[in-house]
């Protein structure tokens, strides 16, 4: 759901350079300097951020929608 | 085999690099492996679930918060089978609670492990303060307790410090070896490789103590 916190194989910390890497990513640098920068050398660490993806984003839009229903009803 | 010498070759916080001579293979094999699953180090243990509206499963909350590596004080915390108190839940000389609130107001959030505060020692922090542990929606609440203790690596991956440890023969040079070690951050490289070998060095006692008493 999250993007894993260490690296399935090694168990070296990932989770705090997905958003990094994902941003950078989206400003169009290249995904293998990213990972060279964000020192993470061996490519089983590679793979935890190459192939993480947040389900729960697509999760939360309904939260937030419920949670606005919520207090519309108890506005009115 | 050469005089016995050790050179570091690199060193700094997450990766220390020794070239050893005139060691045995074996003995640095047994450093290696004491360092990758022996060595203990603090990890979220017990966690008590007070609240948790937010889209992820208590579970998986709870297993997130133990993969997060804490930085640990060395000699500071006993194994609770070695501390005095023999609790199996512990006592607050072998277990650091660790408490995290937080919600979200009006705007959907992600809770980083910075928010995890440790009241009764403040020396005891999330390596990183960037890991995410949830994402919140509006008006999403998470309110956790949760119990951090010292354990090894062999019993779960969440206590290893040491992601790597490699031991290689220099080419062409007998009896030489380098011996890498990477560090996930509870202990700087430089300590985890010192408290390995005395770690080591303290089995090996407890082996001559028990020949010396049979004798």
């Amino acid at each position: 759901m999250l993007v894993p916190i260490r690296c399935f194989t090694c168990g070296a910390l990932v989770g705090d350079k997905y958003a990094d890497f994902i941003r950078r990513v989206d400003i169009g640098e290249d995904p293998s300097k990213v990972l060279d920068d964000l020192g993470l050398k061996r490519y089983c660490c590679r793979r935890m951020l190459l192939g993480g993806f947040e389900i729960i984003d697509y999760q939360l839009p309904y939260n937030e929608a419920v949670e606005m229903r919520r207090r519309e009803l108890l506005g009115s | 085999m050469p005089a016995k010498s050790v050179k570091v070759l690199e060193a700094d916080q997450s990766h220390v690099k020794l070239k050893i001579e005139g060691f045995d293979q074996s003995y640095l094999n047994s450093v290696r492996r004491i360092s990758l699953a022996e060595l203990p180090v603090l990890a979220i243990d017990d966690v008590v679930i007070l609240e948790n509206t937010s889209p992820v499963y208590d579970e998986v909350v709870a297993h997130r918060l133990g993969l997060i590596p804490l930085v640990t004080p060395v000699d500071k915390y006993p194994l609770p089978e070695e501390c005095d108190c023999n609790s199996p839940s512990g006592c607050p000389k072998c277990r650091v609670m660790i408490v995290l609130d937080a919600a979200a107001a009006n705007v959907a959030r992600t809770v980083y492990s910075g928010e995890l505060v440790a009241p009764e020692d403040p020396s005891v922090r999330p390596v990183s303060d960037k890991i995410p542990i949830v994402k919140l929606a509006p008006n999403q609440k998470i309110k956790i307790e949760a119990y951090a203790r010292m354990g090894r690596g062999r019993e779960h991956a969440k206590w290893q410090a040491a992601p790597v440890a490699v031991l290689a023969d220099v080419e062409g040079k007998e009896g030489a070896h380098t011996l890498e070690v990477e560090s996930v951050g509870n202990y700087t490289a430089p300590t985890l490789m010192l408290k390995s070998v005395q770690l080591l060095e303290k089995e090996i006692k407890q082996v001559s103590d028990g020949v010396g008493a049979g004798e």
